[in-house]
């Protein structure tokens, strides 16, 4: 309870932490309270509704889930009055439940619902296996719930339960729920009353009847029940007590290193330890840790199941779980409970199991030899369950260890066989030789065929050796000895050995899962971009627990699946399961009573902002992890979540600065086309008014030089009106190219054409390929290119300078032909750091700021260039001047074409 | 029409002969003004229409000699108005526009337009393709021989000449050079080139145009890589340069 007490304390922070962390996150816990009885028919469905009544006339709206309403009449009148959600009915073969609707009940957004029983175990292919994961989430939809439960359907009660009346419930209830009810409300009949009634034929069962309920309606049975009930709820009162003295400083707050270690064995007794030492916790108010020691006998599946089962028992107790790894148990445990400064150790009676007790002292015993100042608690054993432990050597063994064994007795002999004759002391050098492979087979093939191969050695040593020969009887006492010093030996080297590979097998494998976690954080740190470190969650994921992994992004609250380890395809049912785990920042999937049907496990990846997505890994098999692997796993899970949160923001950062240079962009646009818009309007209204107004004054050459300045500037705006519409369109993407065959050379042409005036009292000189292909390009937009680039040769390079343009056929390594068009000019080049961003629009360079223009040119030139699948750069002439070159892909299948074509016009004429 | 040619050959030793009608369709007044103002100067009689329906009417009232005419009108498609015309007459129809896709040209010159002209443009550049228009219209029967700065083409004898020295055509090249004579100075949309060189069928055949031209050109250009004579108007088709 004092788990609970501290929880209750905390309350405040951490809804002061939810508020902080993310609004959309600080949804309310809705207010959970249990009406908790000691058998079916003590009137708790009857206590719920009326309170729930009682909350009804306050104005909270009550919807009623499900109610079992069979009863009393008032309560079902009462009911009457309540919002009523139509009950979930399940038909089936052999299977009729009618249960709680949650989408519905979900959907209807009460205040208050009502949810009857618990423990009720829900029908397969329901989202949650059981009724109280149904309630969990009612809960955290900020739904206020009131619920029912019998004192026997909760966990930690099961010992309890099954010692008094001898009934062992299954489908019961972790405490943890209990734990975390607000309230707790027993509902009490006298056992007298509830008998006449149950005699009276005035207690109607709940739907589901169970065989072993009928026993329960005895008194013996009933006092016990209720009693048990009533201290479960006074311990919880006493919690809450405590808890408000310790508020108000009345109280010691109690130590928090006041911890109660509860070690449990590889066996069955496992649960009924646990269960002990919740209770015990419960009653001494202390946190409690459950551990497991690993002693270098290691554990069988059989074993290991136990041990998985029971740790996970512990789990849903609330107990903090872990394994720990040492020579023997009490030796391991010693060392934990002096790190964790614990005195309070809960105990098996029997020596957890798989343990070589030499000395055959129980666990108890040695550690209080160990630790004098230990009080420590011994649950007896539980006689309801027949342990059956098989006999063990620590290793398997096979057939050819005992082969193995036999082996080795043969080579002394056979070597004493043939050296009998050359040495003198013999017995003592041939028990040498015995002893050595005594030695060997306890190092190299274990405990049992060690102590075989002892007992074989002895038996042979006598047979061949000692006098009479041939024959086994005659055995001197004293080889009695030898016999046992063989044996010692064998037994202590094949312990030890046994103990020391299996310390370091364990260590290997905690650091193996040291390194992977290590691996996987170091390749989450290396990731920069979000694919990367999807792939490497992963694959690490895949390759440490060998199971298919996805991992699903929120996109616009929608999960895709953005990377797997194989290619996967999620049906419905996966993705239903692996958006209400992302939603409900739950675990679901395969495994957790939660859309158990899915084939994959569903982990949400939580960061301080809520789930960015969730992992899935493969549990198509329904078998479980370790604990231990769990919390790997779920370690793995959380650095995910944060690699994922930090590449999130990595995009949104990229995002915010692609925005920022889209408004510079806009600015320098706007910038750029108020000044190159105006500058040539300035310059005609100019010559417009002077030629309207002074008429008389100005001679005819001034006109006329005049009109032509005018026409010019005319023109400008015309061109800079023509780019940036051609800018628009490359821009919008609504650029249609018109692909023909044609000739380059025209192209050039055509384009020197258009620029002739531009490039008067230029020598240029075209220099084409001869024999090159016709290419299939779009005409107008590669002679806007050529125009562009020539223009913008001109006008970097100084009057008269020659231009050059080449056209060839370039072939790169890949086979792919190209057409390389190059335009060159002698000006003063480009600053090598501009020849990138000379391409981009409104860029200009900085040092020709005389220069008019309007930066939209060369970015034209590269938006067709690259429609046509082509590249254009720019470079620097080694004897000075700039290049731009562009390059356009020649398909072989429509050059061929060409080609033929071409023949045909041939033959024709 | 041979009083129109000689009119027009007197026009353009002297420019001072009046009587060439021109009807301007345009729905921008700015226009309409700029050209009545420009084209009165050369003493063309100007009527004016804003519409295509004007137009139409217009052309039947006024009679005009030449048409230059905008494609956005706001009441139909100036490539509506060409077809429409071009059912009952082969009025000379110069068209001035601000569409300036290749597409747009050639459905206008496809559709019988005699020319195009994209605005902004110059007048100077305006009358000479109003000049070309009208003389081929007049023109009842082909010079035997056209000859222009160093280009000869005799068609009566299939004889080509460039700079003095004969030239040796495919018959694919000289049927090429001939229509493009025929035309000189008009542009002829790559379409129109093909069905009158190769025949019906043939329209979308452009490579077999490419070839042919660029042949022609290495024959009869001083400069190949600079075309002179043939001129390529970009996405749309060629023409011959006419003298002026």
């Amino acid at each position: 309870m004092a788990k609970e007490a501290f929880g209750q304390l905390d309350v405040p922070h951490l809804q002061a932490a939810q508020a902080e962390t993310g609004e959309s996150k600080a949804r309310r816990r809705g207010l959970f309270k249990v009406f908790l009885g000691y058998a079916p028919a003590t009137g708790k469905t009857a206590a719920m509704i009326e309170d729930a009544y009682r909350r009804a006339l306050e104005g909270t709206r009550v919807l009623v889930g499900y109610v079992d309403e069979r009863g009393d009449n008032l309560a079902a009148q009462m009911l009457e009055k309540f919002e009523t959600c139509p009950h979930l009915r399940v038909k089936g073969p052999g299977l009729s439940y009618e249960g709680l609707d949650l989408d519905s009940v979900l959907k209807r957004k009460p205040e208050l619902a009502l949810v009857d029983h618990l423990a009720c175990v829900n029908p397969p292919g329901l989202r949650h296996e059981r009724r109280y994961l149904e309630v969990e989430e009612l809960l955290r939809a900020g739904i206020d719930v009131y619920t029912t439960i019998n004192v026997y359907q909760i966990e930690s009660q099961v010992d309890a339960v099954s010692f008094l009346t001898g009934v062992t419930v299954r489908d019961t209830v972790p405490d943890r729920l209990l734990d975390e009810a607000d309230e707790i409300e027993m509902v009490d009949l006298p056992p007298q009353e509830l008998l006449r009634r149950f005699q009276a034929g005035r207690v109607a069962f709940p739907a589901k009847v169970e065989p072993w309920m009928a026993t329960f309606f005895q008194p013996g049975n009933l006092f016990a029940l209720r009693e048990l009930a009533m201290r479960y709820v006074a311990r919880r009162s006493n919690a809450l007590m405590h808890a408000y003295l310790v508020d108000r400083g009345l109280a010691d707050s109690g130590h928090p290193s006041e911890r109660l270690l509860v070690c449990i064995g590889a066996d069955a007794s496992g649960g009924r330890l646990v269960r002990a030492g919740r209770r015990m916790a419960d009653e001494t108010r202390s946190e409690w840790t459950v551990v497991y020691v690993e002693t270098p006998e290691g554990q069988d599946v059989l074993q290991q199941e136990q041990v998985t089962q029971s740790l996970r028992l512990a789990d849903l107790l609330g107990a903090q779980t872990e394994i720990l790894t040492g020579r023997t148990v009490a030796e391991a445990i010693h060392s934990y409970i002096r790190e964790h400064h614990i005195h309070k150790v809960v105990v098996g009676r029997s020596a957890p199991s798989g343990r070589l007790n030499v000395f055959g002292r129980a666990l108890s015993e040695q550690l209080l030899r160990l630790e004098p100042s230990l009080s420590v608690y011994v649950v007896g054993e539980d006689t309801l369950v027949r342990r059956f432990q098989k006999p063990r050597f620590g290793e398997s063994l096979s057939l050819w260890k005992w082969l193995s064994s036999l082996g080795l007795v043969i080579v002394p002999t056979f070597l004493g066989l043939i050296l009998t004759p050359f040495i003198i002391s013999r017995s003592a050098n041939l028990i040498m030789l015995y002893l050595l492979v005594v030695v060997i087979a306890s190092t190299f093939l274990g405990l049992a065929p060690a102590i075989l191969t002892a007992a074989l050695s002895v038996l042979a040593f006598k047979y061949f050796f000692v006098p009479p020969l041939y024959q086994f009887s005659g055995f001197a006492p004293e080889y009695a000895l030898t016999f046992l010093g063989l044996l010692l030996i064998g037994v202590l080297i094949g312990t030890l050995v046994a103990r020391e590979r299996a310390l370091s097998r364990s260590a290997h494998r905690r650091a193996e899962q040291m390194t992977q976690l290590y691996e996987l954080s170091r390749d989450l740190a290396a990731a920069a971009d979000m694919t990367v470190i999807l792939k490497a969650t992963v694959e690490h994921i895949h390759r440490t627990f060998r199971r298919e992994t996805v991992v699903l992004l929120a996109e616009q609250n929608r999960l895709i699946l953005s990377a797997a380890s194989s290619e996967q395809t999620l049906d419905t049912s996966e993705l239903t399961a692996a958006e209400w785990a992302f939603q409900q920042g739950r675990p679901a999937g395969a495994n957790t009573g939660t859309f158990s049907y899915a084939s994959f496990s569903y982990f949400p990846m939580m960061t301080s902002h809520g789930a960015v997505g969730v992992i899935g890994v493969w549990f198509g098999d329904r078998e479980s992890l370790h604990p231990e692997q769990m919390r790997q796993l779920s370690a793995f899970v959380t650095k995910a979540a944060m690699a994922v949160e930090r590449g999130l923001y990595a995009e949104q950062a990229s995002q915010a600065e692609v925005l920022r240079v889209t408004e510079k962009l806009q600015t320098a646009l706007l910038n750029s086309i108020s000044h190159d818009l105006r500058t040539p309007l300035a310059s005609i209204t100019g010559v417009l008014s002077g030629l309207r107004l002074e008429d008389d004054l100005i001679d005819a050459e001034t006109r006329r030089e005049l009109v032509e300045t005018a026409y010019g500037e005319a023109e400008r705006l015309n061109r800079l009106v023509g780019n940036l519409l051609d800018m628009t369109r490359l821009e919008a993407g609504t650029l249609r190219l018109s692909l023909q065959p044609c000739d380059i050379e025209d192209v050039i042409g055509s384009a020197l054409n258009t620029v002739a005036t531009r490039l008067e009292g230029r020598p240029v000189n075209v220099e084409i390929q001869p024999g090159l292909p016709l290419v299939r390009l779009d005409y107008v937009l590669i002679t806007q290119v050529l125009v562009n680039l020539l223009e913008n040769s001109a006008k970097y390079s100084p009057e008269g300078a020659p231009i050059g343009v080449t056209a060839r056929l370039r072939q790169e390594r890949n086979e792919q032909k190209y057409l390389e068009v190059a335009v060159e000019d002698r000006g003063p080049g480009i600053p090598a750091e501009d020849l990138e961003r000379i391409f981009e629009k409104f860029y200009r360079v900085k040092r020709f700021e005389n220069v008019v223009g309007t930066g939209l040119g060369l970015a034209i030139c590269k938006g067709i260039v690259e429609v046509h699948e082509g590249a254009i750069w720019a470079e620097n002439r080694p004897d000075g001047g700039g290049c731009f070159t562009f390059i356009l892909p020649l398909r072989t299948a429509t050059l061929e074409k060409s080609h033929e074509r071409t023949v045909q016009a041939v033959n024709e004429e | 029409m041979s009083e129109l040619y000689r009119q027009l050959t007197r026009n353009e030793k002297g420019m001072n002969d009046k009587g060439l009608r021109v009807l301007v369709v345009d729905d921008e007044r700015a226009i309409r003004r700029f050209l009545r103002t420009s084209l009165s100067a050369y003493n063309y009689v100007v009527y004016e229409a804003s519409s295509g329906q004007e137009a139409l009417t217009a052309v039947i009232a006024h009679r005009p000699d030449l048409l230059i005419l905008d494609l956005g009108l706001p009441d139909m498609d100036g490539v509506d108005v060409i077809r429409q015309l071009r059912e009952w007459t082969h009025l000379p129809i110069v068209v001035l526009s601000v569409r300036e896709r290749e597409t747009d040209k050639v459905s206008a010159l496809d559709a019988g337009a005699d020319d195009y002209l994209t605005k902004p443009f110059g007048i100077s550049e305006l009358m000479a393709r109003l000049r070309v228009a009208v003389r081929r219209s007049a023109q009842l029967e082909p010079e035997p021989v056209f000859s222009l700065e160093g280009l000869e083409v005799d068609l009566a004898h299939r004889r080509v000449s460039s700079v003095g020295k004969e030239v040796q055509l495919t018959p694919t090249e000289y049927d090429l050079l001939r229509v493009l004579v025929l035309n000189a100075g008009k542009v002829l949309t790559h379409r129109q080139l093909l069905r009158q060189v190769w025949g019906l069928g043939y329209e979308d055949e452009m490579h077999l145009l490419r070839v042919n031209i660029s042949n022609l050109r290495r024959k009869i250009e001083p400069e190949p890589n600079r075309p002179y004579f043939i001129v390529t108007e970009p996405g749309v088709g060629y023409r011959l340069r006419a003298a002026v």
